[in-house]
């Protein structure tokens, strides 16, 4: 038991010490919470070493393949050659999962279009539409998932 | 001499006369406030009812008439609920049909041709087809109108009803209109034209009042794919980062290069930017807007967005700083934006001085803190030649803090330092993420609720670091399962005014 305490002593420190705030005055004091767990693993020599694991990011290494980001650059390409409505207005529209637009507007017929996005990764299923002024043109509707 | 004094007397009495006269003429020639207006989407209006019950004669209506070139021209005050991406700034709704009566000594003349100066597709209510309605756009308070009786009101759009009739004679004018009702599901554009209840307020206009409208073009920058009626126009399509409605959220560890309390709040900031875009798919404007969230730390710091163009581009435009409700700190300014080297802005300067609590060090980041409203930017640049999706900018682009007292700056992982006076080269500081990999600036979606202060961003939102180690494939929405004690109560209804 003493050892666990021991263990956290140092990251209650930190937690304490390094406040972003850097030298308000104000008593207020952080709700924090409790994201610490403590594992009893065993390391095969018969002795059995106490492990701290927490969920705070500082206390975790953050690996070569991981990186701390949220958005991501992804590039919808949209065949537009075999786009055929009457109409002679084209309009596209792709939006995300809850219908948020990322792109809106008149596109000429260019045979390929490629259009850049910065998303999140529950975005997706996203939802690409072309329709024309035409009422006689039905709107063309597909989803796109992640890739 | 007494000739030449008489005769000098004459000549000003006439003027006087003629003065009189003319003020007399054009007081007749002011555009008129109706008393009728257009509720939940329809509007029965008579064109002889003035506001206040004040007649209108038939002879006005004739003389406007003739004066805007055989049209009767209708001002028009949007005044709609946001939904979509509809705001205070930027409203709009479409107009399904127009029915003019107009019955004279003779006979009853029926027009139902109309035109706005913008359009869209849009799909009907319980219709997934689309097709073209006029559309009429506006925001909120924005005319400014002077020298008629319409004067400190807030039309925004006209209407033209060709009618080629004499209304001199007319004894009854009658106008039906009816707004579209949208199929919102669709989300934008539909969302964005819907009608929610108004009033919409309607003018007869004189021909310089729709001058005047018309150069306006209220709410037209920021609405969703707009087609001039008259014109092509020249953006036709927008991207949006990260969407039209939503924005960045980024927040800062300011005691950099140490990582501080880790809580991401000592400066939070809310952007998003829309691309507008030529019909070849090549960006011609950046636009961009954003809030002043919270500022969790008691160094002083300048928030800048940097967005690079390829070398040898030229932009210009205007960025402004506005002043939220209720607040006096800052001034309220418009700037003049020109820039050769890519686009880099400061958008919030001195935030200590510019957003601060008076009961706290800290704004908005402690739990039990009253919410105080930040600034809030607009800027809008046009570059002189179009610039091809490949090579612009990838987003979020670069928003990076530059803290006064280290003198140095913090820009998200992966950028360089850019600004000639901070000390980040000549203290070999030009990396943004530690020997462990811990970044120092990162943006979140509008989700996303800031860290209450000194608690770690890890332990606020537990499911952080398993994202993070599976290379975010799972727990794709932990920023939506935040503990609820270890982060902020504000929503984006508390900061987006």
């Amino acid at each position: 038991m003493n050892k666990i305490k021991l263990f956290m002593l140092p990251l209650a420190i930190p937690l304490l010490m390094n406040c972003g705030g850097g030298g308000g005055n104000n008593n207020s004091t952080a709700v924090a919470t409790s994201s610490t767990e403590t594992t009893t693993v065993d390391t095969g020599n018969n002795t059995e070493d106490t492990v701290i694991k927490t969920t705070f990011l500082k206390d975790n290494p953050i690996s070569q393949v991981s990186a701390v980001k949220v958005f991501d650059n992804y590039a919808i390409d949209i065949d537009m050659s075999e786009i055929n409505m009457q109409g002679e207005l084209l309009f596209l529209k792709i939006v995300d999962k809850n219908k948020k637009a990322l792109f809106l507007g008149q596109v000429i017929h260019h045979d390929n279009i490629k259009v850049p996005l910065n998303i999140i990764a529950d975005s997706f299923p996203l939802v690409v539409e072309l329709y024309s002024e035409s009422k006689e043109d039905k709107t063309i509707s597909y989803e796109v998932y992640y890739d | 001499m007494i000739n030449l004094s008489s005769r000098f007397l004459l000549v000003i009495a006439s003027l006087i006369c003629i003065s009189l006269f003319s003020v007399a003429s054009n007081a007749e020639e002011e555009s008129k406030r109706l008393k009728h207006t257009i509720s939940k989407g329809s509007g029965d209006i008579n064109l002889l009812l003035g506001q206040g019950n004040k007649a209108i004669s038939p002879d006005f209506l004739e003389t406007i008439r003739l004066q805007n070139n055989g049209a009767l021209m209708l001002g028009v005050d949007i005044n709609e609920a946001s939904s979509g991406s509809e705001k205070s700034t930027s409203q709009g709704v479409a107009i399904e049909e127009l029915t003019l009566t107009i019955i004279t000594d003779e006979d009853t003349y029926i027009f139902t041709e109309f035109s706005t100066k913008t359009e869209c597709s849009l799909a009907k209510v319980n219709s997934e087809n689309r097709q073209s309605y006029q559309t009429l756009l506006g925001r909120t308070g924005s005319n400014s109108i002077t020298g008629s009786s319409l004067n400190g009101t807030s039309f925004d759009d006209t209407l033209k009803i060709p009618v080629d009739i004499d209304l001199s004679t007319a004894v009854s004018i009658q106008l039906e209109i009816q707004f579209l009702e949208t199929n919102e599901s669709l989300g934008d554009p539909e969302e964005f034209y819907d009608y929610s209840g108004g009033f919409e307020d309607l003018a007869l206009l004189t021909s310089t009042d729709v001058d005047f409208l018309d150069e306006q073009a209220a709410g037209r920058e920021d609405a969703p794919l707009v087609i001039l009626s008259e014109n092509p126009t020249a953006v036709s399509s927008n991207i949006y980062y990260p969407s039209s409605t939503s924005y960045y959220l980024v927040g800062y560890e300011d005691q950099y290069p140490q990582l501080g309390d880790y809580d991401f709040n000592d400066l939070v900031v809310a952007y998003r930017v829309s691309f507008g875009l030529n019909e070849e798919l090549k960006v011609i404007t950046i636009s961009a807007e954003g809030y002043l969230i919270a500022r969790g730390g008691s160094y002083d710091h300048s928030w800048h967005l940097r967005i690079t163009l390829p070398e040898g581009s030229q932009a210009d435009g205007t960025y402004q700083l506005y002043i939220p409700p209720g607040s006096s700190s800052g001034n309220e300014l418009i700037q003049y934006i020109d820039t050769s080297s890519g686009i880099d802005i400061t958008l919030f300067n001195n935030t200590t001085s510019l957003f601060f609590d008076p009961a706290s060090a800290f704004t908005n980041t402690l739990w039990d803190s009253e919410h105080i409203l930040g600034h809030k930017f607009s800027f809008e640049i046009t570059l002189s030649n179009p610039v091809s999706l490949e090579e612009m900018d990838e987003a979020p682009f670069d928003p990076y803090l530059f803290v006064h007292n280290t003198n140095l700056e913090i820009h998200l992982a992966g950028k360089a330092p850019v600004m000639d006076e901070s000390d980040n080269i000549s203290k070999g500081l030009t990396s943004f993420s530690d020997e462990n990999g811990y970044p120092f600036a990162l943006v979140f979606p509008e989700d996303w609720k800031f860290p209450n202060e000194y608690v770690d961003i890890g332990a606020a939102y537990p499911q952080l670091l398993e994202y993070i180690q599976s290379n975010r494939q799972s727990k794709l929405e932990w920023y939506k399962n935040g503990v609820s004690s270890g982060i902020t109560k504000h929503k984006k209804a508390d900061w987006a005014w």
